[in-house]
């Protein structure tokens, strides 16, 4: 393997050219990363789950922040009454912060080996370079997220600079009236008293319950276009966006082997006599199979090794098209985008294609798509001649089943199909050779696995810690609630259920928001792999609908109701010590 | 007829490992219709007092009789369902759920007490009568924020009465108030009095206090004397200053 580095790519091609096309392998720096794409997107999950980690964390400590300080508006307020400055008192904030994030920072670092091991084992090798300096690397990362942090908390303390000693004087109170908060009326709603309680909650304080919708949605998002992702690249329709045919089963078989003499007639006879096998079986079926060469093509002075294909058993009308009109006939052949920008050429164009037999001229009439061999390719019609010795590769034998069976049925002949043909490998059906293709479907699935763990974790933990935050701050209420005679169920059924309709919240907002997030964040990953259109995304509708909005559902009801329990220590005699 | 009867109660506290009596063997009884005040210097135990036998708080020892039930024997569920159907509070302070609107306040006991059993509509016009009744009606909408403190204590006094309680306590209901909104307030009462309700309630103002038809003097946790004034001049002012000479005779 020759490396080249140039700082002219366009004159270092056309200088060194004859070399590149003789050459068995020869792209530039940017084909290389491609086709380390697949592997990319997995560390690429990874990534946007800790983003998004991060993210929620941020979130939820301003909220924390946020409430910290409305629960000491009197005693911030006493001590601007008594002389200290609003830096000072903002001083004595962040040196707590600082205090606890230089802690979780610490517990946090020394996590992060084992853990970023686990992480870079998940990722494939082939990506990774062994880092000599991960120790320093890490402190340093922990460093810069104490710096964050520190900025962040500074950021959500400018409300101590807003307040006035006056505060003081009133209690906490400002004196002034404030806008209305109720938004419901209990004498008009047919709602049992708990319940009203909790959604009239839930609207009068949108900001609060909104920011805590927010950070669930962010994680119920993510778990959904993760669900998307796989269940699309799992489900099998992806296949013309790689080029291919519709099929049922796929096989490898030594075709290669037919190649070197009349390859293309001994392809025909091996696929005709595969499709009567079939038939005979019970298995009517038509057979294709799908061969590539490596060619030089040009257009004008623009010239390029491309990946040609042709189908045998297959006509062109089969395939997928972005643009224009399949080739009809023979001197006819589609492009991919990819392909047709690096020769500079268009629908209604005439490329040269050079094979051992001399040079062909082919107009191209259709642009199709292909995330195979990185997007590029030129599609030749079925009839195009040329001498299959110069075919690079074979990809896996296709079997159309023609009598349409259901998927129980095609489980079934895949079996039978193996039995027939020992000698074939890898007999799958379709959805699991798009896996194959995607290579690293089975990774982004334990990924997903993975954030349905944390979401659950996370749920968890963010609706204790605002059920516990509310409980004291509404200590007073909850008091007067007893006092009046609402019994501990009632309230533990208000407490439970502002939180399940957070939750409920969640699921409407993030179930309207997968696909087109999916679509967002997953197209441009496909379009970079060469994918030329939005993709028609395959929801798994039971993790989409059920699973998944249960998850979130569980761990917001069940700790809230857990956390509510705390309300029992709150007695009527409490109403005594309202401050 | 007796409505509360309170024997030997005794209420300590435990503070940090020490022992507080705030109440010692308190004996008293009230009939239905009365209106007594509970009065005392600070720490006397008067609040502490109306808080254990209103059961809100736990007795340590005695005994209380609301109705014929014993509260010293309720468990927590029929201690809160007494407090929502038969008993009605009015605090110092007009606490009042922040996200609900006056007449949404005063309605929510109604919607959880069984009591009644009546649909909503009938709840609310109830509600709607009682803040006409003392003249708040206008507010019914109005958030607790937007009103005054008069007005809220008007609202407190509606909400402990719209489930037709037979006794309301009242811990210092005119404390936080301005002089016109005290006697507006006492005014009320003493009307919710006239037309039968029996009234409790704590104060340090004599002038409250005068308006009630018997005074009970509490220090250190003992009940000192007792006042009749349902035989006294209808004239304030005297009922008053024999209010205050008695007081003083007690050492207040």
């Amino acid at each position: 393997m020759v490396y080249i580095r140039a700082s002219d790519i366009e004159k270092l091609i056309s200088e060194i050219k004859p070399l590149i096309d003789s050459a068995f392998y020869a792209g530039d720096k940017a084909l290389v990363k491609f086709s380390y794409v697949f592997d990319m997107m997995v560390v690429g999950v990874l990534l946007v789950v800790s983003l998004v980690l991060v993210a929620v964390a941020l979130v939820i400590l301003r909220f924390t922040i946020a409430f910290t300080l409305s629960e000491e508006f009197r005693e911030i307020g006493v001590m601007k009454a008594i002389g200290i400055r609003s830096l000072k008192i903002r001083g004595l904030y962040l040196v707590k912060y600082a205090a606890l994030s230089v802690i979780g920072t610490v517990a946090g670092l020394a996590l992060s080996f084992p853990f970023g091991e686990l992480l870079v084992s998940a990722a494939p090798s082939s990506i990774i370079i062994s880092n000599q300096n991960a120790a320093v690397s890490n402190v340093i990362c922990a460093g810069c997220m104490v710096g964050v942090i520190m900025l962040f908390c500074y950021s959500c303390t400018g409300k101590v600079g807003k307040m006035s000693p006056i505060d003081a004087v009133r209690n906490g109170q400002t004196g002034e009236r404030f806008r209305k908060k109720s938004m419901m009326s209990l004498g008009k709603s047919k709602l049992p008293a708990a319940p009203f309680l909790a959604l009239n909650d839930c609207l009068s304080s949108p900001k609060r319950f909104g920011i805590i919708t927010f950070a669930f949605f962010l994680c119920l998002s993510l778990l959904l276009v993760l669900s998307t992702t796989v269940s699309t690249a799992k489900g099998g329709t992806l296949f013309s966006i790689f080029g291919l045919a519709d099929f049922d089963i796929s096989a490898k078989g030594e075709v290669m082997e037919l190649m070197p003499e009349n390859g293309h007639e001994k392809l025909k006879e091996y696929l005709l006599d595969m499709e009567e096998t079939l038939a005979r079986n019970g298995m009517p079926a038509r057979c294709m199979q799908e061969m590539t060469f490596r060619l030089p093509v040009s257009h004008g002075e623009n010239e390029s090794g491309i990946t040609i294909y042709q189908g045998t058993g297959t006509t062109v009308d089969m395939y997928e098209y972005i643009e224009g009109t399949p080739p009809q006939s023979v001197g006819e052949a589609a492009l991919t985008r990819l392909s047709a920008d690096r020769l500079k050429a268009d629908i209604g164009d005439t490329i040269t294609m050079k094979t051992i037999d001399g040079d062909k001229e082919l107009m191209i009439t259709a642009i199709f798509q292909s995330m195979s061999n990185m997007g590029e390719g030129v599609r030749l019609h079925e009839d195009e001649e040329i001498d299959y010795i110069q075919a690079q590769s074979a990809l896996f034998t296709q079997i159309k089943f023609t009598d349409a069976p259901d998927q129980k049925e095609i489980a079934r002949r895949k079996e039978k199909i193996r039995k027939l043909y020992p000698e074939l490998d890898d007999v799958s059906n379709r959805a699991e050779s798009i896996s194959t293709l995607l290579k690293v479907v089975d990774t982004i699935d334990a990924v997903k696995q993975m954030v349905v763990v944390l979401t659950f974790i996370l749920a968890v933990l963010i609706t204790m810690l605002m059920e516990r935050s509310f409980i004291v701050k509404e200590q007073g209420e909850t008091a007067l609630m007893k006092a009046i005679g609402i019994r501990n169920g009632k309230i533990y059924a208000y407490h439970t259920l502002r939180f399940a309709f957070v939750g409920c919240m969640t699921v409407i907002a993030a179930e309207l928001f997968a696909l087109p997030l999916t679509h967002l964040f997953i197209d441009p990953i496909f379009r970079m792999m060469g994918s030329a259109r939005a993709l028609d995304y395959v929801i798994n509708p039971f993790e989409m609908f059920l699973a998944f909005p249960l998850v979130i559902l569980t761990a917001t009801a069940v700790s809230a109701f857990l956390t509510s329990l705390y309300t029992k220590t709150i007695t009527a005699l409490d109403t005594a010590n309202i401050e | 007829m007796n409505i509360l009867k309170v024997k030997d109660l005794c209420k300590t506290y435990i503070v940090n490992k020490r022992q507080n009596n705030v109440l010692k063997n308190i004996n008293f009884t009230i009939d239905e219709g009365e209106m007594v005040a509970v009065m005392g210097p600070s720490g006397s135990g008067k609040s502490t007092l109306l808080y254990a036998v209103s059961g809100m708080d736990h007795l340590t020892a005695g005994e209380v009789s609301f109705c014929g039930k014993n509260i010293a024997q309720m468990g927590e569920r029929e201690l809160a369902d007494l407090r929502l159907d038969e008993m009605g509070f009015i605090f110092q302070r007009m606490y009042m759920l922040k996200n609900l609107t006056i007449l949404d306040n005063i309605i929510l006991p109604a919607t959880q007490s069984k009591k009644l059993r009546e649909p909503r509509r009938e709840t609310v016009r109830r509600g709607q009568n009682l803040m006409r009744r003392l003249g708040i009606i206008d507010i019914a909408d109005n958030d607790i924020n937007e009103v005054s403190g008069g007005q809220l204590q008007r609202a407190c006094i509606c909400r402990s009465m719209i489930n037709g309680p037979k006794m309301i306590f009242a811990d210092e209901p005119t404390g936080a108030l301005n002089r016109t909104s005290s006697d507006g307030v006492m005014e009320e009462l003493t009307k919710l009095n006239s037309e039968g309700t029996t009234l409790m309630l704590v104060t340090h103002d004599v002038k409250v206090a005068s308006k009630c038809t018997r005074v009970m003097y509490i220090v250190d946790g003992n009940i000192k004397g007792e006042y009749d004034l349902s035989s006294c001049s209808a004239q304030m002012r005297e009922r008053e200053r024999a209010l205050n000479n008695w007081l003083l005779e007690l050492g207040w």
